[in-house]
């Protein structure tokens, strides 16, 4: 069982781009060492360090004050370092107990011994207080349990520094509970914790220290018992965001009603009633499942309406797909960049002018030079970080996919009229945050409605001028800017429990 | 290194493909695409020619062949490693010495763009005879290409006909038809020298016919054979053992293993059984499985064509269940097409007017069916020796 | 807990195929009685041995996300070989052994092109497929090799006589590769390692499975039961044909897909393959039995597959919800 992990001096420069430089710090078994830092700081490189993936430039890692050198990911782990990532790395046509023992089944001489396999596994299960079928093939399970196999793995393979890359992306409130005591119990045998996440509250309530990353840069260590949440995002960027949404410059002419919405059903939402004027913010608050996205999807022709009606610019509208949608003026920045919004494997520029390709096209072929010009446009425009427009969109970071799709939507040839934006701030870092508030703000001034989900609740009641509130596929509240507080949306998001 | 090794390799995969090809894929083929009949000289019915007896089947044109200038011949099929094609191939050469032409074979190995190139190439480079091995997918297009360059020529076991059957240019091939009908008529008179039962009346008979039917060339004998068949043995029962059914791996000896072994099986009132198989390697698919099914003593299976049987024989097969094939000679083929091709290069006949008794009821062109013969164990040495005799 | 495993098997896509054998079956026998007669029987056993000996090596292949889709043009070459060392006189198990070992050489050497030159397993076979069958022409002189050697002939041709019946010794050579094998995937920690590859490559590599020595024993195995099959075929017929057995092994494969295994990888086994296979085998059988003119037969191949196919789309759908409900129970 190691009792420290340290970065002494790590650097790393890749072609164009310096992502680490002296990098240093230390962390102790039994504790959480949470890392922080904007999109590009440089925490997924220090990752990947960690893991064996890329080989540091300068510095090195000590485990327990002796150097490693790791050539592969392989040695990484035989060293007692187990990264569980965003993506699952787990055999979905196995079992449970084959995925946690995987490459190390249990018996002898080549033979499994499956029951010693269940035993071993659910002796594991139980230890972490869950109720997961040992049999059961990994496929089956929703997203968090799958990232509880995982954490089963590293701990079957007495990793003894274990790392989180965003762990709660994508899990439920009561998922994510079960997580922290997942981690809690780890902590408890005394493991290194690496605990990466852009969600401030989930830091202070899990983290013992705090490494703040800025431009691949150290910039300040914190103990998280000492540290208030201004510190830290002042230490991420420099400067107060405090005054974020007080800066915001707001639009407070509406126009007429150009979307309503009256008893919209589908499966996954029932009764859903609103209506939302031109120039106005719409927010939606709730917690993850609460439906929000789906209301969204069903407006935009991507899912089937069993009831209800859609009423856009006063006529009533069934768009059956989204194609329907877009011609008609209405532009959705979906969820999940990955799985709905980027053609991964192409360029910037090309994701970012896909849908106006139309225009772009002079007699049979695309006009290049217009292409080009709207890409940079919205490279400038957001601070995309990237060399060229040309670059795969796969290789940026999370934050700057993000910013692609708000390119793609934003254009000025694509003449939108309802902008729907389903989580934009995902993984987004905070100083460009406010510049999306101030892009939002800043098409309402220009007459687009807009409707924001988020699930930050600072995030959607700052920057709405009303807000309305979901929980299990209902609305169940709706507020205004002036009278919101995060105690009372909350309450109405979380109605009944 | 990588890429080197990559690109040797492939460099490899070529020379073997073009050193040995393959067999032309029995594909489906459709029937040649319908266009009118390209008659040229167009409405009225040339003068009958040289006959037979001026222009000679089945044995060497005569007249002073040393004394003109000396021509140039080409065979030109899909695969030399095909045993029928390297016969044809290897008699026409020897022929080039009495009929005095400079003779060259070319393989197209399922290339079939280049085979319609290199019919304006060679007659570039001075050819004037062309034997056209084709299938029925390159029937018209090869006719027209030749009739462009103004060539002599030929087409050799498949014959070019327009939509409705008629051939619309001179063609040797095997008498598919009669062949199927001689082996059954075979069967008939010779059941007796195998079988000790004095009679048949009385014995259900039933016959497999092993067919292909995707390829008109074999189809063509299902025919031959169900005709005769019904003729000779009325109360007997046909099996159309299409071998298509099994897919392109059904052309082979084990596809016709399998047909035969599940229509012995499924069949077992069936009391005595002949097969025809119309290609040969299918016949000892079927004789195995007759040997596996315990059914020798009453099972008789021949072949149209005759190469596994001599095969087989030449393997010392003891047995009575493969007895008889129906052999069809290439050594003929290629003398006649040779001699149709050298009359017709000096103008002793125009393909209009060349051996007006093959025609087809209404057209102008003669399809010469070349007839088999059946050859048995006792046989088979003196048909061989007859064979090469049949060569000056 | 024993009436949701029962209730689990009865959703499950073997129980789907074997009702449509069962069905199948019926229906033929009905068109034909003597679909069911012993002969029959015993002539569809060795029928089906040739795509089932190659599925052995094929679903392993398989399964690691890989492919040989040059087996049928090994087992014919392994044929052409077996024929040609066997005219040199030597006794046949001798000319057997060899035989096995020249297709364990034309695996490695598809080993060699996935591994080494790291082409894709479906690319690089393929190509060697129309290498081999050039090569069978070439050896062969376009014409069967025949065999005179009296001893070799059993090994492919001879049946158990049990009664009525005739048990042929392909399908015994068959059934006991299956079950060998089948225990081989599930029960030892090579089998595992091949799921893990076919699953999740990056994971296996990160459990530490040698991805490339896994996939090289694969593809020898592969060619080296291939070649087993082609000296078993050519003893059956005597004599080697430069076209035997190739394209058979796509019907190994599209039994595997049919009975469950992926062609991504990762998932299905030896016994969904067999009864995947057996369906198809039967129903090509059955087609005969009642006399089908040929082109209805290959419309109706197609039907069974996508009968097939929808039943088990049916049946992955209930399966589905049943987890979810299992899995809100359990939440």
């Amino acid at each position: 069982m190691a009792n420290s992990l340290e970065f002494n001096d790590v650097g790393k420069m890749f072609p164009g781009v310096r992502a680490l430089s002296g990098v240093s710090f230390k962390a102790e078994s039994g504790k959480v060492l949470a890392l922080l830092g904007e999109n590009g700081a440089g925490k997924s490189t220090l990752l990947k360090v960690l893991s064996g993936d890329i080989k540091p430039d300068e510095g090195e890692i000590l485990i327990d004050d002796v150097q490693q050198s790791f050539s592969s990911p392989l040695e990484s782990i035989k060293a007692g370092i187990s990264v569980i990532y965003q993506e699952r790395q787990l055999i979905p046509g196995l079992s449970v107990a084959e995925n946690i023992f995987a490459g190390d089944l249990p018996g002898s001489s080549g033979i499994v011994n499956y029951k010693e396999l269940r035993d071993a596994a659910s002796e594991i299960i139980q230890k972490f207080g869950l109720s997961i079928d040992p049999d059961q093939p990994v496929g089956r399970l929703s997203v968090a349990y799958q990232q509880m196999v995982e954490i089963m793995k590293a701990y079957r393979r007495n990793s003894s520094i274990i790392a989180f890359d965003e762990p709660t992306a994508s899990l439920a409130e009561a998922e994510i509970s079960i997580l922290f005591r997942l981690i809690n119990e780890l902590k408890a045998e005394g493991k290194v914790i690496i605990y990466i996440s852009h969600r401030l509250g989930e830091i202070f309530e899990l983290a013992d220290n705090i490494v703040v990353l800025k431009d691949g840069q150290l910039v300040k260590t914190f103990v998280c018992s000492e540290t208030t949440e201004d510190d830290l995002i002042h230490a991420m960027v420099g400067r107060d965001i405090g005054d974020t949404y007080a800066n915001l410059s707001r639009n407070s002419v509406y126009g007429d009603t150009i979307l309503e919405v009256s008893g919209l059903e589908t499966e996954d939402i029932h009764d859903i009633s609103f209506s939302l004027k031109k120039g106005e913010v719409l927010g939606f608050a709730g917690l993850v499942g609460a439906g929000r996205t789906e209301v969204m999807r069903a407006i935009f022709g991507a899912d089937k309406i069993l009831a209800g009606t859609v009423t856009f610019e006063g006529k009533e509208v069934h768009f059956k797909s989204p194609k329907n949608a877009i011609d008609a003026g209405i532009a959705l920045c979906p969820e999940d960049r990955k799985e709905q919004g980027l053609v991964l494997f192409r360029s910037i520029r090309d994701n970012i002018t896909m849908p106006v390709l139309a225009k772009l096209r002079k007699f049979l072929f695309l006009n290049k030079k217009d292409e080009a010009v709207l890409a940079d446009a919205a490279i400038e425009k957001y601070s995309i970080r990237t060399p060229t427009a040309d670059k795969i969109v796969f290789e940026l970071s999370g934050g700057n996919q993000q910013k692609v799709i708000l390119g793609r939507w934003t254009s000025d040839l694509f003449p939108a009229k309802l902008l729907i934006l389903d989580e934009p701030t995902k993984g987004i870092d905070v100083g460009t945050k406010a510049e999306v508030y101030q892009m939002v703000c800043d098409y309402a001034k220009a007459g687009m409605a807009v409707i924001f989900v988020s699930s930050e609740l600072t995030e959607v009641i700052n920057v709405a001028d009303r807000i309305i509130v979901m929980k299990d596929g209902r609305i169940t509240g709706e507020v205004l800017r002036a009278e919101a507080t995060e105690e009372a949306v909350l309450a109405m998001a979380m109605a009944g429990e | 290194m990588k890429k080197v090794l990559a690109i040797l390799l492939a460099a490899c995969m070529v020379v073997a493909l073009f050193a040995c090809g393959g067999k032309t894929d029995p594909t489906p083929s459709a029937d040649p695409t319908p266009t009118a009949a390209t008659t040229p000289g167009g409405e009225e019915k040339p003068t009958p020619g040289p006959t037979t007896d001026g222009v000679p089947l089945g044995k060497i044109l005569e007249g002073d062949h040393a004394g003109r200038e000396k021509y140039k011949i080409v065979y030109m099929c899909n695969t030399l490693a095909w045993a029928w094609n390297a016969a044809i191939a290897d008699t026409l050469g020897k022929l080039g010495e009495p009929l005095n032409y400079e003779f060259t074979a070319w393989a197209a190995n399922n290339d079939f763009d280049a085979y319609l190139n290199n019919i304006p190439a060679f007659a570039n480079q001075g050819y004037q005879g062309f034997v056209l091995g084709i299938d029925d997918t390159l029937a018209q297009a090869s006719m027209e290409a030749c009739l462009e360059a103004g060539v002599s020529f030929v087409a050799e076991s498949t014959t070019i006909m327009d939509k409705d059957g008629l051939c619309i240019w001179s063609s040797v091939q095997q008498a598919q038809v009669k062949n199927g009908g001689i082996a059954v008529q075979w069967l008939y008179d010779h059941w007796k020298d195998y079988w000790t039962d004095a009679t048949l009346d009385g014995q259900k008979v039933g016959l497999i016919g092993l067919n292909y039917s995707a390829v008109s060339g074999i189809n063509e004998r299902k025919p031959g054979v169900e005709q005769k068949f019904a003729e000779l043995f009325p109360d007997g029962k046909f099996f159309d053992g299409d071998l298509a059914a099994l897919g392109t791996t059904g052309f082979s000896a084990e596809g016709g293993n399998q047909l035969s072994t599940q229509i012995y099986s499924q069949n077992p009132d069936i009391e005595k059984w002949f097969v025809v198989a119309y290609v040969d390697d299918w016949a000892i698919g079927a004789t195995r499985a007759a040997e596996q099914q315990n059914i020798t003593d009453k099972t008789l299976v021949v072949s149209i064509q005759a190469d596994a049987f001599l095969a087989e024989m030449s393997n010392n097969y003891t047995g009575n269940v493969y007895v008889a094939a129906c052999a069809v000679s290439s050594t003929e083929f290629a003398i006649d097409m040779a001699n149709y091709l050298v009359a017709t290069i000096s103008g002793v006949a125009t393909p209009e007017t060349i051996w007006p008794e093959w025609n087809d009821a209404g057209g102008s062109y003669p399809r010469i069916q070349v007839e088999g013969t059946m050859i048995t164990r006792d046989t088979y040495k003196d048909y061989l020796a007859k064979q090469a005799a049949m060569l000056p | 807990m024993t009436a949701q495993k029962t209730s689990k098997f009865f959703r499950s896509k073997s129980f789907a195929l074997i009702a449509i054998i069962i069905v199948m079956i019926i229906a033929f026998t009905l068109g034909n009685k003597n679909y069911i007669s012993a002969g029959n029987i015993s002539g569809f056993m060795t029928n089906i041995s040739t795509a089932g000996l190659l599925a052995v090596g094929m679903v392993c292949l398989l399964i690691s996300g890989n492919v040989d889709l040059a087996a049928g043009t090994e087992a014919c070459m392994a044929g052409i070989f077996v024929a040609t060392i066997l005219g040199s006189g030597m006794p046949w198990p001798v000319a057997l052994i060899i035989t096995i070992l020249f297709g364990a050489a034309m695996g490695l050497f598809n080993a060699f092109l996935v591994n080494v030159l790291g082409f894709m397993g479906f690319i690089a076979t393929i190509g060697m497929s129309s290498v081999y069958k050039g090569l069978a022409l070439v050896v062969s002189n376009g014409i069967n090799v025949s065999i005179s050697n009296q001893g070799f002939y059993p090994l492919g041709a001879y049946s158990i006589q049990m009664g009525k019946f005739a048990l042929p010794l392909p399908f015994i050579y068959t059934v006991v590769l299956f079950v060998i094998y089948g225990l081989i995937l599930k029960y030892t920690k090579f089998g595992r390692s091949i799921y893990l590859i076919g699953g999740n490559r990056n994971a296996a590599r990160l459990a530490g499975v040698s991805i490339k020595k896994v996939s090289t024993i694969l593809y020898i195995n592969c060619g080296a039961i291939a070649a087993f099959c082609g000296a078993v075929s050519t003893a059956k017929m005597n004599s080697a044909g430069p076209q035997a057995i190739s394209g058979t092994e796509m019907d190994s494969i599209a039994g595997a897909v049919l009975g469950g295994v992926s062609f991504m990888g990762g998932s299905g086994g030896l016994g969904g393959a067999f009864i995947g296979l057996f369906l198809i085998s039967a129903f090509k059988n059955g087609l005969t039995a009642i006399s089908l003119p040929t082109y209805w037969q290959t419309v109706a191949q197609g039907g069974i597959l996508l009968i097939a196919l929808v039943v088990d789309y049916f049946g992955e759908r209930s399966r589905v919800s049943a987890l979810k409900a299992e899995a809100a129970q359990a939440a």
